[in-house]
């Protein structure tokens, strides 16, 4: 009891002491306020944290889409740009093919160009009228820079269109610059102008067009360009080669060149 | 006539490990009210004083023992109070040599005594700290105020000695 006591005493007497001397220990009571305040604060940064990747993957996700969104619009808008160069250039030859329909006062019927008919050499081709819209055989077909061939055959509803390189097809020509005449024949891939003698003047680059004679093809109308000249000993007249201006295969649209109308008209009444 | 010799009561000591691991339960108890439940009604609960109380009366800790378990349990709740450091430790020594005092007269650990010896215990330990509080620190409360202050404290104070007890049990 005394040892009891005495404990008591010596307990007591440490408590006072640290009474006395206003010994505060406040970092544990403060404890829950900090680490409250710390986890809170780790909350918040995890939160802040995921909220911005979550932001940035559905913002990546949404660039992505609008991103694929963007590149299929850009290839209609590609495609539309072709489609409208196409358009321009067929304009550009569709309003050539109305200058000359305007500047030749010749019945002419704008025919489409429907395809190849198959022939060995490629150079026939389909055009979309035919006799019910008055296309006769010989008559002349023009493209947007000149001849491009000459009707072959008719039929009701179509007709076949021979190229002006085909060997069947030739035209009376006159050199544009020094009004030296030839005749123009096909070869398959280019034309040759023939009966022009050494002596004349024609030089390569010289621009050849119809003459007119014959009624078939509108005098002026381009033909071929000379891209070869050359003389031989032995033969009487210059070797001219040309290529044509305009090709049938390269044109949509053509103009089938009828008669001159002053021409039709007279017929008319010459059968009355 | 001859007088009658006072039997004096022997109780057993309880073994360290067991009061060891009742120490732990109510600091474990005391920590968790420190971070998880700050409530103005957390400020009547006395988790050490419950602590000493079943040290005493429960595990039957007499002597030395009780004494510097209290001061350590008072310490302790100093700390985590915030408040000056020894005022609990002084009115939980107190508890503890009055709980010494009252089990050499009288079974305190028998169950139709065990209510009324915490109660006295919880009495003891708010009034040895308001009168050192009150002397010591300087700090003047009304009589009306600290009784009622007191009454709620035991009430609370008692009702988790019983729950705790029924636990630990």
């Amino acid at each position: 009891m005394k040892r009891e006591t005495a404990a008591y005493i010596i307990l007591v007497l440490i408590s006072a002491a640290l009474i006395v001397a206003r010994v505060k220990v406040t970092t544990i009571a403060q404890l829950p306020e900090k680490v409250a305040t710390k986890i809170v604060y780790l909350f918040e940064s995890v939160k802040r944290e995921s909220g911005e990747k979550v932001r940035s993957i559905v913002e990546a996700n949404r660039i992505l889409k609008e991103n694929q969104r963007l590149e299929e619009e850009n290839i209609k808008l590609k495609q539309k740009i072709t489609l409208c160069k196409t358009l321009y250039q067929e304009n550009l030859k569709l309003k050539k093919l109305l200058g000359i329909k305007k500047h030749y006062k010749i019945k002419s019927i704008a025919a489409r160009v429907l395809g190849w008919t198959g022939d060995y050499w490629q150079l026939r081709f389909m055009l979309d009228k035919g006799s019910k819209d008055g296309v006769k055989e010989g008559m002349a077909v023009a493209g947007s820079n000149g001849i491009v061939g000459q009707i072959r055959k008719v039929y009701k509803n179509y007709s076949v269109a021979m190229s002006v390189v085909d060997p069947d097809f030739s035209v009376h020509v006159e050199d544009f610059r020094s009004k030296v005449r030839g005749i123009a024949r096909g070869n398959g891939r280019t034309l040759n102008v023939n009966y022009v003698l050494p002596s004349m003047d024609v030089k390569v680059g010289d621009l050849l067009v119809a003459t007119g004679i014959g009624g078939i093809f509108p005098t002026g109308l381009y033909i071929g360009r000379v891209i070869k000249v050359s003389k031989s000993l032995e033969e009487k007249f210059l070797n001219i080669v040309a290529v044509p201006t305009d090709r049938l295969e390269n044109n949509k649209f053509v103009l089938i060149m009828g008669e001159v109308i002053g021409k039709e008209k007279k017929e008319k009444n010459k059968k009355r | 006539m001859a007088k009658k010799k006072r039997k004096r009561i022997k109780r057993g000591s309880p073994e360290n490990g067991q009061i060891l691991g009742v120490f732990v339960f109510f600091l474990l108890l005391r920590i968790f009210l420190l971070f998880f439940y700050q409530h103005a009604s957390v400020k009547y609960v006395d988790i050490m004083s419950v602590f000493l109380c079943h040290l005493v009366i429960r595990l039957r800790a007499t002597g030395i023992k009780s004494l510097i378990w209290g001061f350590l349990a008072g310490l302790l709740e100093d700390i985590f109070s915030g408040g000056v450091l020894g005022v609990n430790a002084f009115s939980k020594t107190t508890m503890a040599q009055l709980s010494n005092f009252i089990g050499r007269k009288v079974e305190i650990s028998s169950p139709t005594l065990q209510i009324p010896s915490a109660i006295l215990l919880f009495i003891t330990d708010i009034a040895v700290k308001y009168f050192i509080v009150s002397t010591l620190i300087g700090l003047n409360l009304s009589d009306k105020f600290l009784i009622s202050i007191a009454v709620i404290k035991v009430a609370v104070n008692t009702i988790i000695f019983l729950v705790t007890y029924a636990v630990l049990r």
